[in-house]
């Protein structure tokens, strides 16, 4: 037996891979339309590195009544031996050899296969500038071809012949082909036309003027509002070395959630790639939405997005730096954009600042907070007040809003987390202010204890209390603060897990029961408080009651009120407890009760 | 049922892509009250998995162990309305949580595990899970001997759906190899890891840090430089995930090495999330940062913003690199102390290298 080890070659099912290259490489039917542009933008660049001065350009014939749809470029055509090569060879990485491969858009040599997902077979009429006959290449989706000579003498350049697949008919209408060529092709530098038997339409007349030339900011904005359809706040342009590349930043004029992305239009070599800014704005760039085009970037082989490489990072990073830059030259170049800006995107500015101190110290008596006494600039607040307090959490805020008011202290609400780090980041910046958190417990301590003397007579209340309120887990006291007309406050507990009032209980069973201890930590769990008012005059009348029956009714009534003052939720028992205090004192009758 | 209503208005703020974790901790915490509240059992254990799975990538999980008590609670008075897996699962990240607790004694730890144990075998599970708890912690401690005897337990019983992924599972024989002192071993073995064949939530981005790390120590200075980049690289996309602070103590060390400047940036950048770290991490982070701080000439003064609640912060932003040294080297055997203790051996003093 021979031992010399046999060699095979996988063997390919050519219909099959034709069928996954060109219906699930691609996650639009209309790609074919972007292919054939950029093979006819390949050829003309390839005819140019002959011949400077080539005036290409780019026709597309639509026959509306039959549908074939013809794509012709006058570039630089193909030799018999190329398309063997180019077009019959699936994966032949990168376009002609002989030419700078960097000048081309695409290079993976499965560009034209996505026409099979129109069309059951593609004509390919080329004849080559470098010489010989005009060839006709005839490709079926089996994965089957012919070449034949063509007699009729053509000038050099190629063109591509479709007929439509009847599924896809509709993408071959004048105005569903005119739309998509202006969707790819409306920034390519070589001009292209539709033409029918009835009009010639050109598609990109005079566009990339951006690109090189010193637009106005009218103009700026004039294309962002023909692109996007939006009054934008303002336009500056941005480059990046690293990507070769060039983009406006346009300002939306509205607030954006920091949720959800916005659509840019995202070229690459001028030819429109994504909606995606593919990764090269920063993540904080909510309010902003981009026309970008770059001539250094790669795309993916479905060409629907950049390859994250080393460029793209490069880029990425001197756009945000270019984004940062005039966010702290607006407010000297144009005062009213920079109000505007920052009453808009006040937001996402912050959480940008937060992250940087630069940016901080030209925003920083600009930004608005909200706070008890209304919305606020920092510089205002400060003015206000040396010490800053605010809240890290928007239920705090909520309770404290009306009490502060009346101590009158200002609060700002820090209710998103880089709020907190902001106002952590503003008193690093500036030493000589006290920024200090304030929760609604520390405003509870700072409320006025009862004299000693008047404490015995209101112990019998508060014992009362403690005694009825003690199934709703709360812990009762009764201090002197402002305003008086709030009879009590409710100071929920530190929501550690919230789970006080939950009707799962803790078993003993769990193991994780025993350690709870050692994970409370500094942040011991407090108990809900209700601290009643000395200086409101119906819990001075409550404290004379006596009876049992009235007080508890009142309790609860005073319970559920601060609740709901504190804009807390109130369970159903709380409801029942609240309803069933109400009833009682329809029972006792409303005249006894004014009485108190 | 209008606070259902108020429940999913809480849940689309917290599942806003760009808002901070801890703000998603916010909501979750007011809808788990409002749940509790209105005594909607399923909706309060939904919402608990939720608040566990955002905390789980901060170094602050404050709501970890009374959460999942509660869970465990729930579950068991009402076996039938719940995942059994998915509990299971969060199990995992429990037990990791209470070992990193000095506080919680061998006793208490062994009765957590014995727990954890029953419940797998009663749902028909392995022991896989079971011992790659125990392996995680005798890594912990850097006990070879141990850390061998738990591996070969682990791999002794078949993969099931409580194992950890293979990402994680190839990322934690890489690091006994790294432990063991066997470095080329390791980076053998983080292959198909660096290849990204397997990837989770943050492999290959820890192993990238272990083998920067190791490969920095093993005087691999070219390994070390490309490991950095691929980590920093990783680090971009979790640019909130403080739970991460440890393997970018790694980096620390290696930067301190390869690049003080940008060492300081990493320094100024991070220690936030270390202040708000269990001991575990702020172990093993002060461990590393003094490491790196022994490479400094101790004498030299640095402009540093620390942040305010740093026991070391003061207004004027200039620190003696001695003072750091020391404050970290202190901190490291504190701690390391702390976890001896418990232990009943020096396993974590043991690792401070001076």
């Amino acid at each position: 037996m021979d031992n010399a080890q046999q060699s095979y070659i996988f063997q390919v099912n050519l219909k099959g891979m034709i069928s996954l290259l060109s219906e699930h490489l691609y996650s639009n039917p209309s790609t074919f339309v972007r292919e054939l542009l950029q093979n006819g933008v390949d050829a003309i660049t390839a005819i140019r590195s002959l011949d400077e001065g080539h005036q290409g350009n780019l026709q597309v014939y639509l026959n509306e009544e039959t549908k074939e749809t013809i794509f012709e470029d006058n570039g630089i055509g193909l030799t018999e031996e190329e398309i063997h090569k180019f077009i019959a060879v699936i994966g032949e990485s990168s376009k002609r050899e002989a030419f700078d491969t960097n000048d081309f858009i695409g290079k993976f040599g499965i560009g034209l296969l996505s026409c099979f997902v129109v069309s059951n077979e593609i004509v390919l009429e080329t004849r080559s500038a470098m010489g010989g006959n005009a060839l006709r290449w005839t490709g079926k989706s089996d994965g089957t071809y012919q070449i034949e000579t063509v007699k009729n003498d053509r000038g050099i350049g190629t063109k591509v012949i479709l007929q439509p697949k009847k599924e896809w008919v509709h993408l071959f209408s004048l105005s569903a082909l005119e739309k998509n060529l202006r969707y790819y092709g409306d920034l390519l530098p070589i001009s292209i036309t539709l033409q029918t038997e009835r009009e010639r339409i050109s598609i990109n007349k005079d566009t990339g003027k951006w690109l090189s030339d010193d637009c106005s900011k009218e103009e700026l904005l004039e294309l962002g509002k023909n692109t996007f359809h939006t009054n934008f706040i303002d336009a500056f342009k941005i480059q990046s070395d690293s990507g070769k590349l060039t983009a406006i930043a346009y300002i939306l004029p509205y607030k954006t959630q920091f949720s959800g992305k916005q659509a840019h239009k995202l070229y690459l070599k001028r030819m429109f790639l994504s909606e995606d800014d593919c990764k090269l704005l920063p993540r904080w760039a909510f309010f902003i939405r981009c026309i970008i085009n770059t001539d250094g970037l790669s795309a993916t082989a479905s060409r629907e997005s950049l390859m994250i490489n080393d460029q793209l990072k490069a880029s990425q990073k001197e756009i945000a730096q270019s984004i940062k830059d005039y966010l702290k030259t607006i407010g000297l170049v144009d005062p009213a954009i920079y109000h505007k800006l920052i009453s808009t995107h006040y937001l996402h500015l912050k959480a940008i600042a937060a992250e940087d101190l630069d940016l901080l110290r030209v925003f920083i008596n600009d930004l608005p907070f909200e706070t008890n006494k209304g919305v606020r600039n920092f510089k205002n607040i400060k003015a206000y007040q040396h010490t800053v307090y605010y809240t890290p959490n928007i239920d705090d805020f909520k309770q404290l809003r009306r009490i502060a008011e009346s101590q009158g202290l200002l609060v700002v609400n820090a209710a998103y987390t880089f709020e907190e780090d902001l106002l952590k980041k503003i008193q690093r910046i500036d030493p000589s202010l006290t920024i200090e958190e304030i929760s609604p417990a520390h405003l509870l301590k700072s409320f006025q204890d009862l004299d000693a003397s008047l404490e015995s007579d209101y112990q019998h209340f508060i014992d009362h209390a403690n005694k009825t309120l003690r199934e709703l887990q709360c812990v009762c006291s009764v201090k002197h603060f402002q305003p008086a007309d709030i009879p009590a406050i409710y100071i929920g507990s530190s929501m550690n897990h919230g789970s006080q009032n939950s009707s799962i209980k803790n078993s003993s069973n769990n193991p994780l029961t025993a350690t709870l201890g050692a994970f409370s930590g500094q942040k011991k769990e407090s108990k809900p408080q209700l601290c009643f008012n000395a200086n409101n005059k119906l819990v001075q009348a409550a404290f004379t009651i006596k009876d049992e029956y009235v007080i508890n009714s009142i309790l609860h009534i005073l319970y559920v009120q601060s609740l709901l003052l504190g804009k807390y939720p109130v369970s159903d028992i709380e409801m029942n407890l609240f309803n069933e205090a109400l009833h009682n004192m329809l029972i006792m009758g409303i005249d006894n009760f004014i009485n108190i | 049922m209008r606070y259902t209503l108020e429940i999913q208005k809480l849940l689309n703020q917290a599942e806003e892509l760009a808002i901070h974790p801890k703000d998603k901790v916010k909501y979750y915490l007011k809808a788990i009250y409002l749940a509790d509240e209105n005594d909607d059992v399923e909706w309060a254990f939904d919402l608990r998995i939720s608040l566990l799975d955002t905390e789980w990538g901060l170094a602050d999980r404050q709501h970890f162990i009374p959460t999942f008590t509660w869970l465990l609670d729930a579950y068991d008075q009402n076996p039938d309305l719940f995942d059994a897996e998915e509990l299971l699962w969060k199990y995992k990240w429990i037990i990791d949580e209470v070992y990193s607790n000095p506080d919680v004694s061998l006793e208490q730890t062994e009765d957590i595990l014995a727990d954890f144990k029953r419940r797998i075998e009663e749902h028909g599970y392995g022991l896989r899970a079971y011992y790659t708890k125990r392996l995680h912690e005798a890594l912990d401690q850097k006990d070879i001997e141990k850390t061998q005897e738990y591996l070969a337990l682990v791999n002794g019983i078949p993969r099931d759906n409580l194992s950890d992924c293979q990402a994680c599972e190839m990322d934690t024989e890489v690091m006994t190899l790294l432990n063991g002192g066997n470095f080329h071993a390791g980076y053998e073995k983080a292959q198909p890891l660096l290849a990204k064949q397997y990837t989770c939530a943050h492999v290959p981005l820890v192993t990238h840090c272990n083998l920067t790390y190791h490969a920095i120590i093993n005087k691999e200075e070219e390994i070390a430089a490309q490991q950095f980049k691929y980590a920093e690289e990783a680090l971009a996309e979790r640019e909130d995930e403080s739970s991460l602070i440890r393997s970018i103590g790694q980096l620390i060390v290696y930067l301190f090495h390869a690049n003080k400047a940008l060492a300081w940036q990493y320094v100024e950048r991070y220690l936030p999330w270390n202040l708000e770290s269990d001991r575990n991490r702020s172990f093993f982070f002060a461990k590393y940062m003094v490491e790196g701080l022994r490479l400094e000439n101790e004498l030299e003064r640095i402009t540093l913003q620390l942040p305010s609640e740093h026991p070391l912060y003061n207004a004027g932003n200039s620190y003696l690199i001695g003072d750091l040294y020391k404050y970290y080297h202190s901190t490291a055997i504190n701690l390391g102390e702390q976890f001896d203790v418990r232990n009943g051996n020096s396993n974590f003093i043991n690792q401070i290298i001076a």
